[in-house]
C-alpha cells in the first residue's frame, strides 16, 4: 500500500529527531532514496511541499507567502508579521499585475487579498 | 447619454465598500481523469461548489470525497486546464442551475450553457433565479396523490398501463426497442392532448450520440413540440461528471415549473449510462467497488433523484413532475442490479420484450410484465370503461397462445377468444411518431371489444381502425368525439350514439 505524503513528511521528522545537522543531512539523502526505491519520485513535489508543511507545525509557526508590486520594506513586513502571530515570511513575490497592495498566503490554507487588482474586479462585477 | 453613464459609474465607486477578507483556499496536487485531489480547504462541506483558478480561467468543481487530507472533487468542464498547484476556492454553496421560461424551445447542457444556436438564453432584463441543483424532495404533506392522466398517446400504453401527472414510470428494454420512440411520441402528445394543460417536457440525453440528439431535436421541432420543451444534454463526448449532473440539473429545472403551479414531464434518456458514469466517478476516487462495481451508494443516486417527481397538493400550488425514467437492459435481463433497483423506486414499468418486437409488434409493450401502481386513478372514466375488458381480454389470449398451433381441434368459445385476441393485438399496434388522442382511443377499444372487428382479418385490422377514425372524425367529431374529450366519459346518450356510428361505418364497410 502506497505511503501518503503525510506520511512520509512524518516519519522524516520522526528519524531526523533529535540528530545533529550532519546526520539530518544524511537522513534527507536516505529520505529521498526511500522515495526513489517505493517508486514515488513522481509525487516528490506533494511529498516535499507536506515535509515543509510538517517542519512548520512542528515549530509552531505559520508559512507566508506574499505577493506584491514592489519589494516589502521592512515595516510592511513588520505589519505582516503583526497581523500573523509565528508567521514566517517564507516566500516573497514580485507582482505588478496586482496594480498596488499586497496578497498573503497562509500555510496554503488562508488567502487575504488585499490587491487594487481585486479590489478593481469586485468593482466592476 | 455620456452624463449617465459617468453618474451611474461615479455612484457604484462613492457606494463601492472597501472589504478585505480572509479566505480560505486550497491547491491542487493532483489531476486526471476529470477528477482533482486538493489540499486545505479542510472546512469544506460535501457537495459544495469550488472554484479552481488556471491559467485558461476559472474552472468549477465540486467537493465529493472529504478525506482527512485531501478533497477529491470532480471537475466540471475542461479539466486538461487544472493544474498541479492551481489554487481552490470554496464557494460555500452547492451548484445551483439558473431556471426561468426563457428555457422552453432551448437546448442546454447541465451547467446551463446554451448548446443550439439561437443566442443567449437570459436577456439583461430576466430575473436571476438559480434552483439547487441537489435538492430535498417534497415531503408526505406536499403532496397528493395522482389523479389527473398524462396521455401518451400510445394506445397500449394509455389504457392498460396508465400515466398520472407525477407519477414515476420505468421504461425497461433492451437496445433499440423502442424505447426513446416512446419517450418523444409522449412530448409530441402533450401538445394534441387539449383536455389538460400542456405540461412543459424536458428531455434529458445522458450519454447519447450527438447525431441522436440532433434528430430528436429536429423532429420535435418539425412536430412543434419544441414550443414546450427544453432539452438537456450531456452527450456521449462529455465528461462523465457532466453525465452525472445532467440528470439533477434537469430536475431543477422540472422543478421551477412545479412550484409555479405547472405540470411538468422529464424524460431521462438513460439512467443506465448515467449509473456507468457514476461508477467511472467512483472508482477514480477510489471509493470501494461494490456489486458490478458500482459503489455501495448507486440506489440512494437514483432514488434521491426519483423522489424530487412528485404531485404538490394544492397548498403548495397543484403542481406536478412527472418522471419517465429510461433503462436499459442487457439480453432481457430485468433482474439485474441496477433494472432492480430502479423498478423498486418508480411507481410502475413499461417493459419492451425484444421477441414482441420481432413479431412486428409494435410499440412491443409486454402487457402481463408492465405495470402502473397508480391504475386508473390516472385515466378518464371513458377509458377505464374501455381498458378493462381489453386487457382481460388479452390476458386470456395470452393464456390460450400456446393453443394457436391447433385452431382445427378448439372448441367454438376458445376460438372466438384467440381470434379477438389477434384483432386486439392488431388494433394497440402504432407507427412512431403517430400518437392518438385518448379519445379516438376510446372509440377504436370500444370497437373492438364489442366484436365490431371480429370479422375483419388481422393484415387488415389497422387500416380499418385508421378508416373508422377518420370517418369519426368527419361525421361525428363534435356529436361523439369532441363530448369524450371534453367531458371524459361515456354517457349513455353517447354510448347510444357511438353504437350507431359504429353500426353504420362496419355495416358499409362490410357491404
Amino acid at each position: 500500500m502506497k505511503s501518503t505524503a503525510k506520511q512520509y513528511a512524518q516519519a522524516f521528522f520522526a528519524a531526523t529527531e533529535g540528530r545533529g545537522e550532519k546526520d539530518q543531512k544524511k537522513m534527507m539523502g536516505h529520505f529521498l532514496t526511500t522515495i526513489r526505491k517505493n517508486g514515488d519520485m513522481p509525487r516528490l513535489h506533494g511529498i516535499m511541499r507536506e515535509v515543509e508543511r510538517e517542519y512548520y507545525k512542528q515549530q509552531g509557526a505559520h508559512k507566508i507567502e506574499v505577493e506584491s508590486v514592489t519589494p516589502l520594506s521592512v515595516s510592511t513586513k513588520k505589519q505582516i508579521l503583526a497581523m500573523v502571530s509565528h508567521g514566517v515570511i517564507a516566500k516573497e513575490c514580485v507582482d505588478a499585475s496586482l496594480v498596488g497592495g499586497v496578497t498573503i498566503c497562509v500555510d496554503d490554507e488562508t488567502f487575504i487579498d488585499a490587491s487594487i487588482k481585486n479590489q478593481l474586479v469586485k468593482l466592476f462585477k | 447619454m455620456k452624463d449617465s453613464i459617468i453618474e451611474n459609474l461615479k455612484k457604484e465607486i462613492e457606494g463601492f465598500k472597501h472589504e478585505i477578507k480572509a479566505e480560505k483556499m486550497g491547491r491542487v496536487l493532483e489531476v486526471g481523469d476529470g477528477i482533482a485531489k486538493i489540499s486545505g480547504i479542510s472546512e469544506v462541506g460535501s457537495q459544495e461548489m469550488l472554484l479552481i483558478e488556471t491559467s485558461g480561467g476559472e474552472v468549477v468543481g465540486i467537493a465529493f470525497n472529504l478525506e482527512e487530507d485531501l478533497v477529491g472533487a470532480i471537475v466540471l468542464g475542461d479539466s486538461t486546464k487544472v493544474k498541479e498547484g492551481d489554487v481552490v476556492k470554496p464557494t460555500g454553496r452547492v451548484l445551483s442551475m439558473r431556471v426561468g421560461d426563457e428555457l422552453i424551445g432551448r437546448v442546454v447542457d447541465p451547467l446551463g450553457n446554451q448548446q443550439d444556436e439561437h443566442g443567449p438564453i437570459f436577456g439583461t432584463k430576466s430575473k436571476e433565479l438559480y434552483y439547487p441543483v441537489e435538492r430535498v424532495a417534497p415531503s408526505v404533506l406536499d403532496r397528493e396523490s395522482v389523479n389527473t392522466p398524462l396521455h401518451t398517446g400510445i394506445k397500449a400504453i394509455d389504457s392498460m398501463i396508465p400515466v398520472g401527472r407525477g407519477q414515476r414510470e420505468l421504461i425497461i428494454g433492451d437496445r433499440q426497442i423502442g424505447k426513446t420512440s416512446i419517450a418523444i411520441d409522449t412530448i409530441i402528445n402533450q401538445g394534441k392532448d387539449t383536455r389538460y394543460p400542456t405540461p412543459i417536457c424536458i428531455y434529458v440525453a445522458i450519454g447519447q450520440k450527438e447525431s441522436k440528439v440532433a434528430k430528436i431535436v429536429a423532429r420535435l421541432k418539425e412536430q412543434g413540440a419544441m414550443e414546450y420543451t427544453i432539452v438537456v444534454s450531456a452527450p456521449a463526448s462529455s465528461p462523465a461528471s457532466l453525465w452525472f449532473l445532467a440528470p439533477y440539473s434537469a430536475t431543477a429545472i422540472g422543478e421551477y415549473f412545479m412550484h409555479k403551479g405547472k405540470d411538468a414531464l422529464i424524460i431521462y434518456d438513460d439512467l443506465s449510462k448515467h449509473a456507468w458514469a457514476y461508477r467511472e466517478l467512483s472508482l477514480l476516487l477510489r471509493r470501494p467497488p461494490g456489486r458490478e462495481a458500482y459503489p455501495g451508494d448507486i440506489f440512494y443516486v437514483h432514488s434521491r433523484l426519483l423522489e424530487r417527481a412528485a404531485k404538490l397538493s394544492r397548498e403548495k400550488g397543484g403542481g406536478s413532475l412527472t418522471a419517465l425514467p429510461i433503462i436499459e437492459t442487457q439480453l432481457g435481463d430485468v433482474s439485474a442490479y441496477i433494472p432492480t433497483n430502479v423498478i423498486s423506486i418508480t411507481d410502475g414499468q413499461i417493459y419492451l420484450e425484444p421477441e414482441l418486437f420481432y413479431q412486428g409488434i409494435r410499440p412491443a409493450v409486454n402487457a402481463g410484465l408492465s405495470v402502473s401502481r397508480v391504475g386508473s386513478a390516472a385515466q378518464t372514466k371513458a377509458m377505464k370503461k374501455v381498458a378493462g375488458k381489453l386487457r382481460l381480454e388479452l390476458a386470456q389470449f395470452r393464456e390460450l397462445a400456446a393453443f394457436t398451433q391447433f385452431a382445427s381441434e378448439l372448441d367454438e368459445s376458445t376460438r372466438k377468444r384467440i381470434e379477438r385476441g389477434r384483432v386486439l393485438i392488431e388494433v394497440l399496434k402504432q407507427p412512431e411518431m403517430d400518437p392518438v388522442s385518448f379519445e379516438k382511443q376510446v372509440v377504436l377499444f370500444y370497437a373492438a371489444i364489442h366484436g365490431h372487428f371480429d370479422t375483419t382479418p388481422p393484415s387488415e385490422v389497422v387500416k380499418k381502425g385508421n378508416d373508422l377514425l377518420d370517418y369519426m372524425e368527419t361525421m361525428h367529431n363534435d356529436t361523439v368525439l369532441g363530448v369524450i374529450q371534453s367531458s371524459g366519459e361515456i354517457s349513455k346518450e353517447i354510448e347510444e350514439k357511438l353504437k350507431v356510428a359504429l353500426e353504420d361505418f362496419f355495416s358499409v364497410s362490410r357491404s
